[in-house]
């Protein structure tokens, strides 16, 4: 607790985050009681917060903008036309606790602004202990893909972001979450306007304390929001939390969720789907799968739907179970040994949720870490 | 060859398969017959090394080698291979990446170098036009939504990619029109060579108009009650299996 107080006095210098990290002063860290949140206690979770113990490796990315956050501060390289960025910019922030604690531990801020019609690749790389805020303004019928690594091993890190897609505009996002041994929190707000687009794809191994808070807001008739994510987790926690919220009408969003967990590992799943009076005609469709290897692993979901509108089509699915062990021995009963047709199984499972990002080199690169990691845990 | 002698299963604690005791030489195909219950499952199951078959008792020797002692994957390498009578869909695996790595699993046990990707497409649009499976079909995840015969047909497909050297065929059959029959057949009567033998498990005789048979046994009660030539499955066919349920 003493810890998590002298973090936050530690940055009292950036102007960004005042108000957070005020608040917490008096409040101290959320609990139970006064966050909306109730599966992951935080108090507890952010009691002892060690050094980083070093940098993961990042992959090489090609992209015309690179941001490189570290424990040290933020360098931003590269140019493109219709691009600019904003260092100590000021963001918006929302009065959600996830959001006020993301920007309250953040150590830097910039803001990004695109033009119209710009088509860019960003790569936005995290190391141990980086502690960051970025918003960025997407303008009409810019095609902008952000290609985001976390590779912590320990520290504390956490990371908000705050995204406008303008109308007519299309963002790709990938996460690609390494975060083993470490407490990292994030919270996003991705606000779609009318035709906008939203493609996210995350890959998540989990952390002593994770929470992926992702907020999509359909404010523009005609937007459409697909949320991709999958997690592998042994001997680790991990948190996703979304919440899509159609606003207006004539809108779609589809998520799916996939994972599994070893022995040890915890997975929690909270997904929503709000649509408000006026988004008539809303497509919003939510699934959630998690495969429990071993006995001792846990995964809890809560899918819900809040709907204010008549005129709707609105599913949710979740299921929760272990590999069929009579496809299993079918496979051995084929010459596959047990491990590899787990391995195999597993990998399917996960893969379909990868399925729709086109560039060759990333999916490659994706599955490449699913094998990597499931090869070290199965 | 495949010999089997006394053999005892258990399934969570009940005997099944009793003192069961049967010999196929090689090139031989045998059929067995019985009625609900005798436990022919069982035996292929217990022979594929399906968990929770317990053996209790005997052994069972496969050219030679104790299988009961294997992993399944292990006796699938020896040769073994069981045709399932309900065979299982394997989501996001598509047929071919499935049926090449059983294979060159197969051969990484018996120290034999991987097929290559083009020599194993040979084979397998050779076997897929005799067995009349479309390229599509392979394509698609193994047996996730294909028809009770499209799955018996993926069932003999796989054999002939496998080249086994023992077949279980449990009730492959069941479930089959009489033209996805004769394509089955004619797909198991391809795989008939003098170093391979194939029991062939049914309830009707009607398989076995066009898998000939060697020799012909009835199980039941867990144990082989009869043997006999092809005939006895003519017989059976007339008489049924009261009068050995009530022997036993």
């Amino acid at each position: 607790m003493a810890i998590f107080h002298a973090i936050l006095k530690e940055f009292s210098d950036t102007l960004v985050g005042n108000d957070a990290r005020e608040y917490f002063a008096v409040h101290g860290i959320p609990t139970r009681r006064n966050e909306a949140y109730h599966f992951t206690d935080l108090a507890r979770g952010l009691e002892k917060i060690e050094k980083p113990n070093g940098e993961i490796p990042l992959a090489n990315i090609d992209a015309d903008i690179i941001i490189h956050s570290t424990q040290f501060g933020e360098i931003i390289s590269g140019e493109k036309d219709g691009i600019s960025i904003i260092p100590n910019g000021q963001i918006e922030i929302s009065d959600e606790i996830g959001a006020k604690l993301c920007v309250g531990l953040s150590k830097s801020n910039s803001k990004i602004n695109i033009a119209p019609n710009t088509k860019a690749r960003i790569a936005i790389q995290r190391g141990a202990g980086s502690r960051s805020a970025v918003e960025i303004d997407i303008g009409e019928n810019a095609q902008i893909e952000i290609i985001e690594e976390q590779a912590a091993d320990g520290g504390l890190s956490s990371n908000l972001v705050n995204v406008n897609i303008g109308a007519g505009a299309s963002l790709r996002r990938i996460m690609i979450m390494q975060t083993i041994g470490a407490q990292d929190l994030r919270y996003s707000t991705i606000n779609l306007q009318a035709n906008a687009r939203l493609d996210l794809f995350a890959l998540c191994f989990g952390g002593k304390l994770v929470r992926i808070d992702t907020n999509v807001n359909l404010f523009g008739e005609g937007a459409i929001a697909n949320i991709n994510g999958a997690y592998i987790l042994s001997n680790s926690q991990n948190d996703l939390t979304t919440i899509i919220n159609h606003h207006a009408p004539n809108c779609q969003s589809n998520e799916i969720v996939r994972g599994i967990c070893t022995k040890g590992a915890r997975n929690v799943f909270q997904g929503l789907i709000k649509v408000e009076k006026g988004a008539q005609r809303t497509i919003g469709k939510m699934e959630h799968r998690g495969i429990m290897l071993e006995e001792g692993a846990q995964i809890f979901a809560k899918p819900c739907l809040e709907i204010y509108a008549d005129d709707v089509e609105c599913s949710h699915a979740n299921t929760i179970g272990a590999l069929d062990d009579k496809a299993l021995f079918y496979m051995q009963a084929r010459g596959i040994s047990r491990a590899k047709a787990k391995m195999l199984l597993v990998n399917a499972f996960l893969a379909q949720v990868f399925d729709d990002i086109q560039d060759e080199k990333i999916h490659s690169d994706i599955m490449a870490r699913i094998e990597d990691k499931l090869g070290a845990i199965l | 060859m495949l010999e089997i002698k006394n053999l005892k299963v258990e399934i969570d604690g009940k005997l099944i398969t009793n003192g069961l005791s049967l010999t196929v030489p090689d090139g031989e195909v045998h059929a067995i017959m019985g009625p609900n219950g005798a436990g022919k499952s069982t035996l292929s199951y217990a022979l594929s090394g399906r968990p929770n078959y317990e053996i209790t008792g005997g052994s069972a020797l496969l050219n030679g080698k104790d299988i009961l002692a294997l992993e399944p994957e292990e006796r699938a390498a020896e040769g073994l291979f069981l045709s399932f009578q309900y065979p299982l869909e394997i989501p996001g695996v598509p047929t071919l990446t499935f049926i090449r790595t059983a294979l060159n699993e197969q051969r990484k046990y018996r120290g034999e170098d991987e097929i290559s990707a083009p020599a194993f497409m040979k084979l397998a649009r050779e076997a897929a036009s005799r067995l009349k499976i479309d390229n599509e079909m392979l394509k698609r995840p193994l047996n996730v939504g294909f028809s009770g015969g499209e799955k018996k047909r993926m069932e003999i497909f796989q054999m002939e990619l496998l080249q086994p050297n023992f077949m279980i065929l449990d009730e492959t059959d069941s479930g089959l029109d009489i033209d996805a029959l004769r394509v089955v057949a004619d797909g198991v009567n391809y795989m008939r060579a003098p170093n391979r033998s194939m029991l062939v498990i049914t309830h009707y005789q009607r398989l076995l108009d066009y898998i000939k048979p060697d020799k012909v046994h009835v199980l039941a009660n867990g144990k082989i009650v009869d043997t006999g030539g092809p005939e006895l499955a003519l017989e059976l066919e007339k008489s049924g299996y009261d009068k050995y349920e009530v022997a036993a």
